[in-house]
């Protein structure tokens, strides 16, 4: 009878230890919902709760020690950039890059302004001081 | 005896047919070779194109494939503000992506690989005891260094929509029938259509965030793409 035990204790260990899901990469909380409300219908309410679920994520994941996800930052900026505060933007898009060197041809282009929304100013993106953020 | 050695042999054999589900064919490293010569870091998601008969079916894929990808290890860039880009400039019609060279992509975005998407079918089915999501999408990632086919993915996804909750028993089902019901009046699926982006992308190689980058290709994989190209 024991045996049984045993082996039913084997099977629900290799079933474990092959399906038990390491510790979170990121913690993207409710990022699709709020995104895909936003992108359905795109009105003040939908974008400030987006806008909200972004800075939740970046506050989680400082909390929980893990790297905020990808594009995160970068979407917040881009927030800030339609509102006209170049700033704040400039401040989040170097967040990006800094963390993901990947981003780096997409951060300069926003920093730079040759992207539409907000002012267009142009901003030499190799001038702009990322360090300390 | 003979009873313990059975039982033994069945627990073996269930155990075994949990987790490899059906029979792999294939391993990553054989199915998409590219993706470890090119090794793509950064990926751009493009606007999906919707064959499916469901206006939100857009929507609802294109928001949810950032998370399983980037838990699969790879850099995407947020689609939120690629797709307000692209829109932009004038290319909010997937069709129109179709025309413009890939390089652009890495000139203006940095993106290693681009992923091309066409939702082939976006089925909601109610049933009494079981309401389902069936998902079928044509995914391709396309290097914008080689304008090769570095994974490609044709498949159908079916996600239980009752949620799985609820034991057996009459009362399970009631519960589930209940959920279920509650699940489609909300009419919320974002939880689903990410489901069903986590299983398509369940064959993808790891990208360079993901422990395993590089060291995945002796994974068993079920193969899903077509043979014939």
């Amino acid at each position: 009878m024991n045996k049984i035990y045993i082996n039913i204790g084997l099977f629900l260990a290799i079933v474990f230890i092959s399906g038990c899901a390491p510790k979170p990469m990121y913690y993207w909380e409710d990022y699709s919902q709020t995104l895909y409300h936003y992108q359905k219908d795109p009105s003040d309410d939908t974008r400030l709760r987006h806008f909200t679920e972004l800075e939740n994520i970046i506050s989680i994941s400082n909390e929980k020690g893990v790297r905020v996800p990808p594009g995160v930052y970068a979407e917040l900026g881009y927030f800030y950039m339609q509102k006209n505060r170049r700033q704040e933007a400039i401040h989040f898009f170097c967040k990006e890059k800094s963390i993901y060197p990947e981003a780096t041809v997409f951060m300069d282009r926003l920093i730079s302004g040759h992207i539409r929304p907000g002012d267009n100013t142009p901003i030499d993106a190799n001038e702009v001081d990322c360090s300390g953020v | 005896m003979k009873i313990k050695i059975l039982l033994k042999l069945s627990l073996v054999l269930f155990a075994f047919s949990v987790l490899e589900g059906c029979t792999p064919i294939t391993t990553k490293g054989e199915e998409f070779p590219r993706m470890y010569e090119e090794s793509p870091k950064s990926i751009l998601i493009l606007p999906p194109m919707n064959e499916s008969t469901a206006a939100d079916a857009k929507e609802y894929y294109s928001t949810t494939l950032q998370e399983p990808l980037s838990f699969a290890g790879y850099y995407t860039l947020p689609y939120q503000v690629t797709s307000d880009i692209l829109q932009a400039e004038g290319i909010y019609d997937a069709e129109l992506l179709k025309d413009i060279p890939l390089g652009k992509f890495r000139e203006y975005f940095g993106a290693d690989a681009v992923l091309f998407t066409t939702i082939k079918k976006w089925d909601l089915s109610y049933l009494v005891i079981a309401s389902t999501l069936t998902v079928s999408i044509d995914a391709k990632l396309k290097s914008t260094t080689t304008d090769r086919d570095l994974w490609v993915y044709n498949g159908t996804v079916v996600v239980d929509l009752s949620g799985g909750a609820g034991g057996g028993g009459v009362g399970g089902l009631i519960a589930k029938v209940v959920i279920a019901a509650i699940n489609t009046a909300m009419a919320d699926y974002v939880p689903y259509a990410k489901q069903a982006n986590y299983r398509a992308l369940q064959a993808i190689p790891f990208g360079e965030y993901h422990k395993q980058h590089n060291v995945d290709a002796k994974q068993q994989i079920v193969d899903l793409t077509p043979k014939a190209k």
